[in-house]
Order: structure tokens, then sequence, then C-alpha cells
């Protein structure tokens, strides 16, 4: 009875993870179109929710990963999922509060590590799939989005270049929707699912489910729902901070940026690598800004991007060593996870209090 | 059997590699030329040169469907794996 209780309130803590994620992550996909006027806030936010659940139904092989190829499931409890969990939920209202983009999935991935480590010691963490398919690819995602929106928007310029520029910005304005949009369904692709893989850890943790059964139906649809969900209600915070803060970008860099994001996910989803969505669009800015004009790029803003890009997977997994050591002071049984949720619930409810404010703001500035 | 692990994951990293490159700019340099085509087009019309005007406007609609073809092909590849 008591792990069917701590069960249901990882798979609500998961789908809570799920919404932080995509009003955190909602700057990835539309800051860039909305800071080039390519589409109004509203409009972007309404596209990149729906074409974040639409994502979240196309690819299972992230979840596979986040489930299986970083910790060892045998020895993985819904306590220590919950205890992750949370690492992650809390970084990512840290960072959203100071406006940073850092990354949710990495929050996730050092949450759920920390607690592991922290309940089963060293034998419980799969280090060369951490290195291999977490460190590795995070370190060479937002270089390569970088390169290949630099290398893109060289060419675009050369080969527009000696075009009226009102005209070049009205055409790239238009190819914003579709690139935004590719964005957005990439960022489903990536993102839902591993909120997908944390659920099925845990019901497999629990006994529910075997470690080769396929993701149940009902965790697509309510990770694909909770992700589309948080997109809409939105990340105004970070809007700002990606969409002008890093460079004042022109429509054919909004372009290149987020073609090379989106090509660059979506291969990663293809391979099953659990990128940072945030840390590959971040880099296509920076490659798309600095092409045209090095100085363009604010490299003060860009340095405190790359400090919490740094921070995220250790402070995430400090949290979440700390969380489940907290969860485990109140015994074995659910005490600790409703007592650790409540005071989460809690959280939320004042960040979202403050959040709303600072959305109509935004909005209003246009 | 844990170098073996590596070897796998890095031949995805380097497919990840060059696919991202080709793609990101093969979708960029090809509405590039989209709208180039549509602004040459434009401006030969205003000036009456047909032929030019009918020749930039083939080229953004070919461009454009080089363009479509990449965005399709891109989330078709990712369906057929998932």
């Amino acid at each position: 009875m008591d792990n069917d209780v701590v069960l249901w309130i990882v798979v609500a803590t998961a789908l809570a993870f799920d919404f932080t994620n995509g009003f955190h992550d909602t700057a990835n996909a539309v800051a860039t179109s909305i800071s080039t006027r390519a589409m109004s806030p509203r409009v972007a936010v309404g596209i990149a929710a729906t074409l974040n659940f639409v994502g979240a139904f196309l690819s299972l092989e992230v979840a596979a990963t986040i489930a299986s190829g970083i910790i060892d499931a045998d020895l993985v409890t819904p306590a220590i999922v919950f205890a992750g969990l949370v690492g992650a939920i809390a970084w990512n209202l840290a960072t959203w509060y100071f406006g940073l983009p850092s990354s949710s999935s990495h929050a996730l991935i050092g949450g759920v590590v920390g607690a592991a480590f922290a309940a089963e010691g060293a034998k419980a963490v799969y280090g060369d799939g951490l290195i291999e398919k977490v460190a590795i690819p995070a370190l060479v995602a937002p270089v390569l989005a970088m390169f290949t929106a630099g290398l893109a928007i060289l060419l675009a310029y050369r080969i527009v270049g000696r075009q009226h520029p009102g005209t070049v910005a009205r055409g790239f304005r238009h190819g914003q929707i579709v690139s935004g949009s590719l964005f957005s369904l990439s960022h489903g692709t990536n993102d839902a699912q591993k909120t997908m893989g944390i659920i099925f850890l845990a019901l497999v943790a629990n006994g529910n489910l075997a470690a080769g059964d396929s993701v149940p139906t009902w965790v697509v649809v309510s990770a694909a729902t909770a992700i589309a969900l948080g997109t809409y209600v939105g990340g105004w915070r970070i809007i700002r901070t990606m969409g002008s803060r890093i460079i004042k970008m022109d429509p054919a860099q909004g372009f290149a940026a987020q073609g090379a994001g989106a090509a660059v996910i979506l291969a990663a989803s293809h391979a099953g690598f659990p990128l940072s969505t945030t840390h590959v669009i971040s880099g296509g800015i920076m490659g798309a800004g600095a092409a045209k004009r090095v100085s363009a790029v604010r490299w003060g803003v860009a340095g405190n991007i790359v400090v919490a890009w740094v921070l995220t997977l250790p402070a995430a997994a400090v949290v979440g060593a700390v969380t489940y050591g907290v969860t485990r002071l109140f015994g074995d049984g659910a005490t600790g996870p409703v007592v650790v949720a409540l005071a989460l619930v809690l959280a939320l409810l004042v960040a979202f209090s403050r959040r709303l404010v600072a959305g109509r703001t935004l909005t209003a500035e246009g | 059997m844990a170098p073996r692990f590596a070897q796998v994951e890095l031949s995805h990293l380097v497919e990840v590699v060059w696919v991202s490159i080709a793609a990101g700019i093969f979708v960029t340099v090809a509405f590039s030329f989209v709208v180039l085509g549509v602004a040459r087009s434009a401006e030969a019309r205003r000036t009456g040169s047909g032929g030019m005007a009918l020749a930039f406007g083939a080229l953004a609609v070919l461009a454009l469907i080089g363009f479509a073809a990449a965005v399709v092909f891109g989330v078709n590849t990712m369906l057929t794996k998932g």
C-alpha cells in the first residue's frame, strides 16, 4: 500500500517536472521567433505547445536511455526516483527564477544519479553510460549547433546579401514559422521522453512492469499533455534571455539557429541521446551571432549560461541526494515523500504566482 | 564489454555530428535560395524582365521543394526508428 502511494507521488512529481520542463524550455523553441517578430508571443507559444504534444509521440529511444542506460534499474526504488525528480525540479525553479536557461534534462539526470548514489553507492550508477550518453553529447551538442548555425548563416548572407534587407527579413520571418515549429517538434521528441523514461523506471522499481516491457500508452499521453500544458503556460523570463540578451538577432540568424538546433536534436533523438535542448539552441544562437560579428554576442550573458550548464548536473545531484536523505528521515514508508511533495507543491504555487506577473509584463511589451 | 559499448556509442555520435551539420546547413541554404528567388523574381517583374522573373520564380519553387523535402525526410527518419 505504502509502495503504491510512493509510486503515485512519483508519477505526479514526474508530470510536475514535465510541466516545469515545458514552461522552462518554451524559450528554446519560441524565443528567437518572438524576438525577430516572426510570430506574436501567444501564437508562438500556442504552436510550440501543440508541436511539443505531437513530438512526444514520435520516438521512444531517449526514454529507453533514461530508463536503462544511466543507472541500474534493479537497484532503483520509487523513493530514489522521487528524490531525483525533486532535485531536478528544485534546480529548474532556481534557474528559472534567475532567468538562466540551464538544462532540464541534465537536472533530471543529475537528480536521479545523485539520489541513486546516496541510496546505493557508486554501484547504482553506470559511469560509462553517464559519460558516453550524457556528458560527451552535452559537450558536443552546443558546439555542433554553434558551428552549424555559424556556417549556415554565413552561407545565407552570401546568397541573399545583395537583396533588399526588408525583403530578406520578411522572407526569413516566414521561414521561422517552419524552423520554430520544427524545433518545437524536436523538443517534444527529446524532452517529453525523459519523463516517460522516469515514470517507466518507477513502474519497474515498484514491480508493475518488467524492464523489457514497452512504455505504456497512458505514460506517453500524460507526459505529452504535461509538457504541452507547461509550454503553453510559458517561461517568459527565459524567453527574454534567449531571445534578446545573448544577441540581437535578425530573422535570418533566428532561422539558422533554429534550423541547426532542430537538426542536432532530431539526429540525437534518433540515436537515443538525451540532449539538452537548451544547450543546443543557446549554441545555435551564439553561432549565428558570432558568425556575423563576434562582438554581437553578449559574452557576459553567455558566460553566465555556461556556468549554469556546468553547475546543473552536480547541483541537481546534490539536491537529489539530500532529498533522498530527508525522505529517509521519516522511515521507509510514504510519509517522507508525502511531506517533501507537499513542500514542493507549496514552492511551485509561490513560483507560479510570481511567474504570471512576469508573463503579463512581457506580453504587454510585445 | 565496456569498450564495445563505447565503440557503438561513438559511431552514433559521429553519425549525429555529420547528419546535423549536413541537415542544418542544407535547410538554411535551401531557404536562402527561396528568399533569393522570390526577391529577384519580384524585382525582375517590376523591371519588365519576364524571362528572368520566370527563372528566379522556378529557383524559388525548386528550393522550396528541397527545403520541404528535407524537413519531411528528417521527421520521417526519426519516425521509422522510433
